[in-house]
């Protein structure tokens, strides 16, 4: 969503002082919508501007939730930096902004619990008074402050994490200073004294990110253009993208060797050389791929990309490698829509993300943001290897290849003028000139139908990245109309309503057609 | 008695020496009363023991006491890094000491010396991170340059994104500097997401300072668009020997091609420096990409002409590089 300031939209360009300004005029201007677009690290003000920026803003973004309530859609992100995140001032945000919350959401308090434990490396002083701020001076916090306080505000809805805080004081002591340990008492006695009802929690407080309702997988269908993308895998062979991801379901995660937080990149690769490992127990290694794919192109030459790997118990083989992509990244990026942003060949700011993409290509079941479970993706990968086998999965299968054909029939079938109307109620039995009350909406039905079938096809073609069953279509409506209404001669109606079903039918076989290319 | 016998009996003694000594001086210290007492007793111990709680601590009101004499304050401060390493009570107290300025500077710069010599590990002095940060932030614009150049240093290092501005204002504006233009990149190249590449590299292009030119080119060394500049500074023969050799490592590290490309040049130049030839021959011996100069007969042809050179550390280098490419091409 592009920003827009007195000299024009907000890019590369801008100064950071009119960025931060604008910036805190649509806070200002309370549009949350808004706002939760502008906590994506690859919104489009983010091209080009540096980590220093990213983080003030969407910080700052954050924080603002406390006061003008916390949007749903913004908790993907809040929670990412709770659970993943190192900065004191994100973290800071993040635990603010679940007070903005209408009535306290239990489901987060394993993410805010994880942050406590983020903040060992060092915490820092920080301030949200301005976002343009040099020094933090006016009403001075901190992270860990933050984090504690909204746990007060928890109050009894945190009352299962008592015992977890009281531990802190045993186990941390040389971490926390005497106002830290002051602080958590106080959080202790203030969740204690708290006399709301509350019933349990519904979540594992030892393993956070564990399948939440909120986060969800989805499947995107953004167009592919497979034959940009070059690959150099670990040991410096060129292959293509489809040399690689076609013919077989492929896991692949992102990663840089240059990212200094260990909860994302590191962890990422150490998790998938877990994954590689269930994958060999359950004797599934052969019928899956795995690639991990950097996002540092230039830096990340074949030699530190096996390392690192290789460091982190990952073996590699002809279904398992790590990439760096040579040629064609903006074209990965846009087809998988990648939480990256870079400032010249310098990653500046990444999410975690792994990918499940099926055999022709595309994408089945994404995770991002979240630390994912190996489990989950093992059920993902297992329903898409025998999914197709079962009853519901062949069925499910065929109706989404025939779905557009039926339309195409439907819409070439439909009685168009009052005496196709005429003969198909004879041909059903029944007879006379009642019918003829309808014409005035058939016309405007048809054209209902046949822009769905434009629309469908569009999407689809999109999707596969092929438009000839699109123009066809397209062609046969024009002849359709021009047929009917301008020559009046109905062989051209006729040729019109052909080229549409042949064009919806070629739709239909699309997939088989570009099995190989994604 | 064996001779291993003998150094374990040995140590013991020393050990116990040490202990004695330990105890007698700080005994001494305990019973001192004059300002002198305390300077000599202190003058004694190399240290005070952490678990020396009462001690330590009368150690430490010495430090925090204005009304004491320098001297004896910092002889004080000195001794108490162990002390300091566990408790953050304390450190909070010399953070304040070090950010006050009606403190002497004397005092002050030794309160950030014992500061920065327990950042390195202590975790009490992790706990008090945000106080530690914000009391560097105090004097990052002191009148002392010592204590200023040391919190600004300090506090790039942990990629203060306001100091990363104020330097890069600097840099971009003289009147506005904090420090010279080299130590600024130099610290602006910490900041390893190269959010300060683009003012970096117009110093690259534009200054000819070599001290200013070889921070650049250390801190853009991994910088996709400095690629091409780089490679001209590493091929201008004009230009500091320094900023050449610097050049040579960046491209090595970053940019095999260019530097594969660069070093045949050199090499084959008769004309270019020794020293710049030596290192090319080095750097490529560490190149895995041995078809691109292995397989080159007029580059190994002009190697092979080196091998009697005059220069000694030439002749070595082209030496080793005709044996490794005869290695590889029986291998291959």
């Amino acid at each position: 969503m592009p920003l827009k300031d007195n000299a024009g939209y907000i890019n590369a360009a801008t100064a950071d002082k009119d960025f931060f300004d604008c910036l805190s005029k649509t806070i200002a201007r309370s549009n949350l919508k808004s706002l939760v677009k502008l906590l994506d690290e690859k919104n489009l003000i983010y091209a080009g501007r540096g980590t220093n920026q990213i983080i003030r803003a969407k910080g700052f973004i954050m924080a603002s939730f406390m006061g003008l309530g916390l949007p749903g859609k913004a908790l993907p992100f809040i929670l990412e930096e709770l659970e993943n995140g190192k900065h004191p001032y994100l973290i800071a945000g993040a635990a603010r902004a679940l007070r903005g919350s209408e009535t306290p959401l239990i489901q987060t308090l394993p993410y805010l619990f994880k942050s406590i434990s983020n903040l060992t490396h060092g915490d820092d002083t920080v301030s949200f008074e301005n976002i343009n701020e040099e020094w933090a001076t006016q009403k001075v916090t901190s992270a860990r402050k933050e984090i504690f306080e909204t746990f007060k505000w928890f109050g009894s809805y945190a009352k299962e994490y008592t015992e977890q805080l009281k531990a802190l004081l045993d186990h941390n002591t040389l971490y926390f200073n005497k106002d830290t340990k002051k602080l958590i008492i106080e959080t202790i006695a203030s969740i204690e004294g708290d006399t709301r009802q509350v019933a349990g929690l519904c979540c594992d407080v030892s393993n956070p990110g564990h399948d939440f309702s909120f986060k969800k997988y989805f499947i995107k269908t953004r167009p592919l253009n497979a034959e940009e993308i070059v690959l150099e895998d670990q040991t410096g062979n060129i292959i293509t993208y489809e040399d690689f991801f076609a013919g077989k379901p492929t896991v692949v995660a992102f990663f840089y060797t240059r990212c200094d937080n260990p909860n994302k990149c590191s962890l990422t690769i150490t998790k998938l050389s877990q994954l590689q490992k269930q994958l060999q127990e359950k004797k599934l290694d052969s019928q899956v791929k795995i690639a991990a794919v950097t996002y540092d192109r230039f830096y990340d030459e074949p030699f530190r990309i096996r390392h690192y790997c290789e460091n982190r118990q990952m073996k590699f083989n002809d279904d398992c490698r790590s990439f760096r992509v040579v040629n064609g990244f903006d074209a990965l990026k846009q087809y998988l829509g990648l939480g990256v942003n870079h400032i010249g060949s310098f990653v500046s700011k990444h999410t975690i993300e792994i990918y499940i993409i099926d055999k022709s290509g595309r994408v089945h079941a994404s995770f991002t943001r979240l630390q994912w479970n190996n489990d989950i993706i093992i059920q993902k990968l297992d329903s898409l290897l025998h999914g197709e086998k079962t009853v519901s999965g062949y069925f499910k299968k065929t109706l989404q290849n025939i779905s557009s054909v039926l339309l195409s029939a439907g819409v070439a079938f439909f009685p168009k003028c009052p005496l196709c109307c005429l003969a198909y109620l004879s041909a059903f039995g029944i007879t006379g000139a009642n019918a003829i009350r309808v014409s005035s909406w058939l016309l405007p039905l048809t054209i209902i139908f046949l822009s769905i079938n434009v629309f469908v096809l569009w999407k689809r073609c999109k999707s596969c990245n092929v438009f000839l069953p699109l123009y066809l279509s397209c062609a046969g409506i024009i002849l359709l109309l021009s047929g009917h209404f301008v020559f009046h001669y109905q062989v051209i109606a006729f040729i019109g309503l052909g080229l549409i079903f042949f064009g919806t039918l070629f739709n239909s076989i699309l997939p088989k057609l570009i099995l190989n290319r994604p | 008695m064996s001779n291993t016998d003998n150094n374990r009996e040995q140590y013991k003694q020393n050990v116990k020496t040490a202990t004695d000594n330990y105890r007698n001086y700080a005994e001494s210290f305990e019973k001192a009363e004059t300002t002198d007492e305390k300077n000599s007793a202190l003058d004694n111990l190399s240290y005070i023991h952490p678990n020396d709680l009462k001690l330590a601590k009368q150690a430490f009101n010495i430090v925090i006491d204005k009304s004491v004499n320098n001297n004896l304050r910092l002889k004080a401060l000195r001794k108490l890094n162990n002390y300091l390493y566990n408790n953050t009570g304390p450190i909070k107290k010399v953070i304040k000491i070090m950010a006050n300025k009606r403190e002497p500077v004397i005092i002050r710069r030794a309160a950030l010396q014992s500061l920065r010599v327990i950042s390195f590990s202590s975790p009490a002095l992790n706990s008090c991170m945000g106080e530690y940060k914000q009391g560097l932030r105090a004097i990052v614009r002191d009148a002392d340059p010592e204590l200023s150049m040391a919190a600004i240093e300090i506090l790039a290092g942990y990629n203060d994104p306001q100091v990363q501005e104020l330097l890069k204002e600097g840099l971009e504006d003289h009147s506005k500097a904090i420090v010279p233009d080299a130590k600024a990149i130099q610290l602006l190249g910490l900041q390893r997401t190269g959010g300060y590449n683009d003012t970096i590299r117009k110093h690259l292009e534009k200054s000819n300072n070599p001290d200013v030119l070889v921070e650049a080119i250390t801190a853009l060394s991994s910088d996709e668009a400095s690629q091409n500049l780089i490679q001209q500074k590493l091929e201008d023969k004009s230009g500091d020997k320094y900023v050449r050799l610097t050049s040579l490592s960046a491209l090595n590290s970053s940019s095999p091609d260019k530097f594969i490309e660069s070093a045949k040049k050199i090499i084959n130049d008769k004309s270019d420096y020794n020293d710049v030839k030596i290192s090319s021959l080095n750097a490529i011996a560490s190149q895995p990409r041995y078809n691109s100069f292995y397989n080159d007969q007029e580059f190994s042809g002009n190697v092979a002409s080196l091998t009697t050179h005059e220069n000694e550390a030439l002749r070595n280098e082209s030496t080793r590089y005709i044996t490794n490419r005869s290695q590889f091409l029986k291998s291959s």
